[in-house]
């Protein structure tokens, strides 16, 4: 699942942090709503902030909800110093490049880069805000980072290949449903593959 | 050869769709350990997600995030060359059997809909591989 898929699930499961979870999304930060995301894509790790989540009035008199996300690259020592209270939050999640996406109604709007700081200045936390006792917070964050820094763990004692080693999308139409023990109808069916060659230039690192 | 699992997540929202549209999601990366190149890993993360056919609405979501430990002979391959590789491959087709396995496995405990199953996906791999 890319990035981009990630962050749609966080505009359809705000409500539903359980769901997040199961994506590789924890959330960091729930104030009156959850407003920021870690996310994961293995060993590469993301921040997410929520910049709005309103209800808007649009020029054909229509109401639509408008979601959009900043969201940041980082890595576990970085979310480790944000949730030890060691770093701004604002400075977390302007360390690393930096991209927006959005929706509006039901209409995604795909990721792109955010070119100055000053399109997002006024939508993250003030200077000084931190993960400390002064933070409301829903979310027990010491647990959050455990938990984390758990999952991260697998990857530590490896040199891991920079690129994605194998990325493989299938999109299978079902028809209809039927009894588990039949298979698959496959209308559309889609394999991008890879060759392990391609990643000996990897591979010489080691 | 080893598989550990490191989170799994399957999740089914009601109602029962008539039809379903299911996206299968598989990034890997190959890792060597940084004290002995022969001790390697599969990391490998897999997202499978159906949606309503005609709707769009989600049905169920199943998310897994897997490692395969495994040891290579430092006799029979002393050097990262294009056979060792294809020796890297062998592991990775049989992580992904394994990894069906457990899709399936999990999956079919409910017997109105039918498991999700990347068999096929495997297969097709194979068969551009040449095999």
């Amino acid at each position: 699942m890319n990035l981009e898929k990630k962050i749609e699930n966080i505009f359809g499961n705000m409500s539903n942090l359980e769901t997040l979870n199961s994506y590789n999304c924890r959330t960091l930060l729930d104030i009156s709503e959850p407003l920021m995301f870690a996310i994961n894509e293995l060993n590469k790790y993301y921040l997410a902030y929520t910049l709005q989540n309103r209800t808007a009035l649009l020029k054909n008199g229509n109401k639509a909800d408008v979601v959009e996300v900043l969201i940041v690259n980082t890595s576990i020592s970085e979310i480790k110093r944000l949730l030890e209270g060691q770093m701004d939050i604002r400075d977390a999640l302007s360390c690393g490049d930096m991209y927006r996406m959005g929706k509006v109604g039901n209409k995604v709007f795909p990721r792109k880069n955010v070119k100055s700081f000053e399109e997002i200045e006024n939508k993250i936390p003030k200077i000084g805000v931190r993960f400390d006792r002064e933070l409301p917070n829903k979310v027990n964050i010491r647990k959050a980072l455990r938990l984390i820094e758990s999952e991260a763990k697998i990857y530590d004692s490896f040199a891991i290949s920079e690129s994605t080693f194998k990325e493989e999308f299938i999109q299978i139409k079902v028809k209809k449903l039927k009894k588990f023990e039949n298979l698959f109808n496959m209308e559309n069916y889609f394999v991008k593959t890879f060759d392990f060659r391609n990643e000996e230039k990897d591979g010489s690192q080691y | 050869m080893e598989v550990s699992i490191n989170k799994i997540a399957y999740n089914v929202f009601e109602p029962y769709p008539n039809g379903e549209t299911i996206s299968v999601s598989i990034n890997a990366k190959f890792g060597a350990s940084k004290e002995d190149y022969s001790i390697r890993a599969f990391f490998l993360e897999l997202n499978i997600d159906g949606e309503d056919a005609e709707n769009g609405d989600e049905t169920r979501n199943f998310a897994l995030v897997a490692r395969l430990n495994y040891q290579i002979d430092k006799n029979l391959f002393p050097n990262i060359d294009e056979n060792e590789m294809a020796e890297d491959g062998g592991y990775f087709h049989e992580f992904l059997k394994r990894i069906n396995e457990i899709v399936v496995n999990i999956t079919s405990q409910d017997d109105i809909r039918r498991p999700l199953d990347i068999d096929q996906a495997i297969e097709n791999h194979k068969s551009t591989k040449g095999e």
